[in-house]
This record gives structure tokens, C-alpha cells and sequence, in this order.
């Protein structure tokens, strides 16, 4: 019961400050779930894999995934309620009350700030997704011992994707498909 | 049985639930990805909305916290039916992802040993990779567009990497930095 309360709390709290879409909350959700101690990190970047990959809000999918790898359904009920309860109250009050307010001066400052913070989160959640994804667990010291780490079929499969999406507009699905049949192919 | 469609197809609440379960079946990837199929749905097939006010909905919906298409959800079900509107249309919206997902990380730890599995699992990692990176590459395209934002995005990214800060005090930080960064450039604007 307490790990449920805990997870709802947990979600509740990433549902609160979770700006910026799927990508963005994805640090909160990492640091989060540390506490449970029920998700490696390799398992992170299946949860933002597969959250991507299927359908649905990506943060939704996202709690649902943390939740029932904690607790099972009824972790997956505590965190997707937890994530979407926030959102419910504020969004249900601002219509109420202030439907035009996002002119507001206070607003707009909250924005300047939150929007390239939001940049460094993405950036950040590649970081906490890359070293489960395409280093190895040893890890030498120094830039060398960081390089030696590196897996070069995923490494590549990685670039590849970046590439595909940027020059080539190939949507999120398709790559994560295409990498996953390549990945059965080559890398077991 | 005519009835019973003819009751279903006329029910406002039953639209609610049923065009939010859709959304929620249908789009991948997240609240971006709804837009043009809200859009379409709600101001050309139900007219719960017109174009202006789905407009509206969207800007708040972005402005405020959380889940972008929860927010959605929610304001199109406030708007439309109260408490019990926002009610169905959240729970529509959610509940695809909920059945889908306990579906695949079931389906996934059952036969996660399996050396093709764990092949692909490798490859969907790889992609999820690039996938973040180019998702980091295009938000900063949007947004960083000069030094403030650049200090402000490295600031985030390092204080999280590096020093292992909590990322709900860094976006607090982040707001605050704005209030201030947004009250010198009102002030500069108003002396030129």
C-alpha cells in the first residue's frame, strides 16, 4: 500500500512540473524511480522506446510502464492516475476561471525560462539513455576508457536513426521497428 | 438495435469518452501528434468547437502543466460537460495507453530471454538514442535562439549530469530565471 501511495505521489509530482511533452519529463521519470529500486537503467531506455513506439501520450505510457513494473496493475493505476490528476485539476480551474490569461507578463516570464530548460532535459535524458544503450558496463577512466566503451552495432544503429530522422523525416515508429528487426538480426 | 446506435451515436457523454479513446488509440507519440486529428474530430465531425476556440485549447493546453494531450482531454470535456465531461474524456484518452502497454511489458518480460528479443531490444535502445537526440536537436533549433537560452539550456543539462540536481528544482529554477530574464527585457524594451 505504501508503494502505491508512494508511486501516485511520484507521478502526481512529475505531472505537476512535467513541461514540455514526453521527452522533457523523461529525466524526472529516471530520477523518480530510482527510489523504487524496480528499474535498471537499461530498462529506461526500453520504457522510452516502447512509450514512443505505442500508442498514446508518451507520458502516459510512460507511467503506466513504471507503475506496472513496480506494483503491477494496481502500480499501473497508481502512477497514471498520479500522472494525469494535476493536469485535471488545473486544466478544469483555468478554463473555469482564466481562459485568456496566457498573455499574462508572469506567464510569459515562467516561459522564457522553462522552454530552454526544457532543451537541457531532452539533452540530459540522452545521456541517461545513450550510456545504457550504447556503452558497455565497463567504463575505463578518461575519454579513452569512455570511447573503448562504446558498442559499435548499436553505436551505429543510433547515428543511423538520428540521421534518418533529421534529413530523411522517417516518423518515430517506423525507425524504432526497423532498428528493433535489425537489432534481432545482428546484434543477438 | 437501431436504438442502441441511434442512443450511443446521439449521447454527448458517450462522444466524449469515444472521441478521446480514439485520440488516444490513434496518435503515437503524444500531445503534438493530436493536434490535426482533434482538430479535425472536434470542430468538422462532432462541432463541440470551432476553429478559434480549439485554438485556445491548444495554447492553454501547452501553457499549463502536465501531459499536453491529458490537458486537452480535459479542457474539450470541462468545456463541453463540466467535471463529468473532463472526467470521461481524460479517462478515454488515458485508457488506450494503459491496456497497451500492461499488454506489451507482459508480453516483453515473458520472452525477454529469447536471443532474438534481446536483439531487438538492443536495436530499440539504439533507436531511442537517436530518437532523443534528434528530438534534444529540434527543440533546440526552436528554442535556443540566443545566449540566455543557450546558459539556461547547458545549466539544466549539466546541473542533472553533473551534479546529479533534481529535475523538478531545475524547471523551478528555470521559471524563475525567466520571470526575471522576461522583467530586464520588458524594462530595456521600455527605455528604448
Amino acid at each position: 500500500m505504501k508503494t502505491l501511495v508512494d508511486l501516485f505521489l511520484t507521478f502526481a509530482k512529475i505531472g505537476l512540473v512535467g513541461f514540455g511533452g514526453g521527452a522533457a519529463i523523461l529525466p524526472l521519470i529516471y530520477q523518480g524511480m530510482l527510489d523504487f529500486n524496480s528499474m535498471d537503467p537499461e530498462e529506461f531506455a526500453e520504457l522510452f522506446a516502447i512509450s514512443q513506439a505505442t500508442p498514446g501520450p508518451m507520458a502516459v505510457n510512460a507511467a503506466t510502464f513504471s507503475g506496472f513494473e513496480t506494483a503491477g496493475i494496481p502500480g499501473a493505476v497508481a502512477a497514471t492516475v498520479g500522472v494525469a490528476l494535476p493536469s485535471f485539476i488545473l486544466v478544469g480551474i483555468c478554463v473555469r476561471f482564466l481562459s485568456r490569461y496566457q498573455e499574462h507578463r508572469l506567464v510569459k516570464g515562467a516561459f522564457a525560462g522553462i522552454r530552454p530548460v526544457a532543451v537541457g532535459l531532452i539533452a540530459a535524458g540522452f545521456v541517461m539513455i545513450g550510456q545504457t544503450a550504447l556503452l558497455t558496463s565497463e567504463i575505463g577512466s578518461g575519454a579513452v576508457g569512455l570511447f573503448a566503451a562504446i558498442k559499435p552495432l548499436p553505436a551505429v544503429m543510433a547515428a543511423a536513426t538520428f540521421v534518418l530522422a533529421k534529413k530523411f523525416k522517417v516518423n518515430a515508429i517506423t525507425l524504432i521497428i526497423a532498428m528493433g528487426a535489425a537489432g534481432a538480426l545482428f546484434c543477438s | 438495435m437501431d436504438r442502441l446506435k441511434g442512443f450511443f451515436k446521439n449521447n454527448i457523454y458517450w462522444n466524449l469518452f469515444a472521441c478521446f479513446f480514439k485520440l488516444g488509440l490513434f496518435t503515437i507519440g503524444g500531445g503534438m501528434a493530436m493536434i490535426p486529428i482533434m482538430q479535425e474530430k472536434i470542430c468538422d465531425k462532432y462541432k463541440w468547437m470551432n476553429e478559434e476556440e480549439v485554438l485556445d485549447c491548444i495554447a492553454i493546453s501547452q501553457s499549463l502543466p502536465g501531459v499536453i494531450a491529458i490537458n486537452m482531454a480535459t479542457y474539450v470535456g470541462y468545456a463541453k460537460k463540466g467535471w463529468k465531461g473532463a472526467l470521461l474524456t481524460t479517462f478515454g484518452v488515458i485508457l488506450p495507453s494503459f491496456i497497451i502497454i500492461i499488454f506489451v511489458v507482459s508480453l516483453l518480460r515473458t520472452i525477454d530471454e529469447n536471443p532474438y528479443v534481446r536483439g531487438a531490444l538492443e536495436g530499440i535502445k539504439a533507436a531511442a538514442t537517436g530518437l532523443i537526440a534528434f528530438a534534444a536537436w529540434k527543440m533546440g533549433k526552436q528554442t535556443l535562439k540566443g545566449a540566455f537560452q543557450w546558459l539556461a539550456a547547458f545549466c539544466a543539462f549539466a546541473s542533472i549530469v553533473f551534479l546529479g540536481a533534481d529535475a523538478v528544482w531545475v524547471i523551478l529554477a528555470g521559471i524563475a530565471v525567466g520571470e526575471i530574464y522576461y522583467a530586464v527585457c520588458a524594462a530595456k524594451e521600455g527605455k528604448a
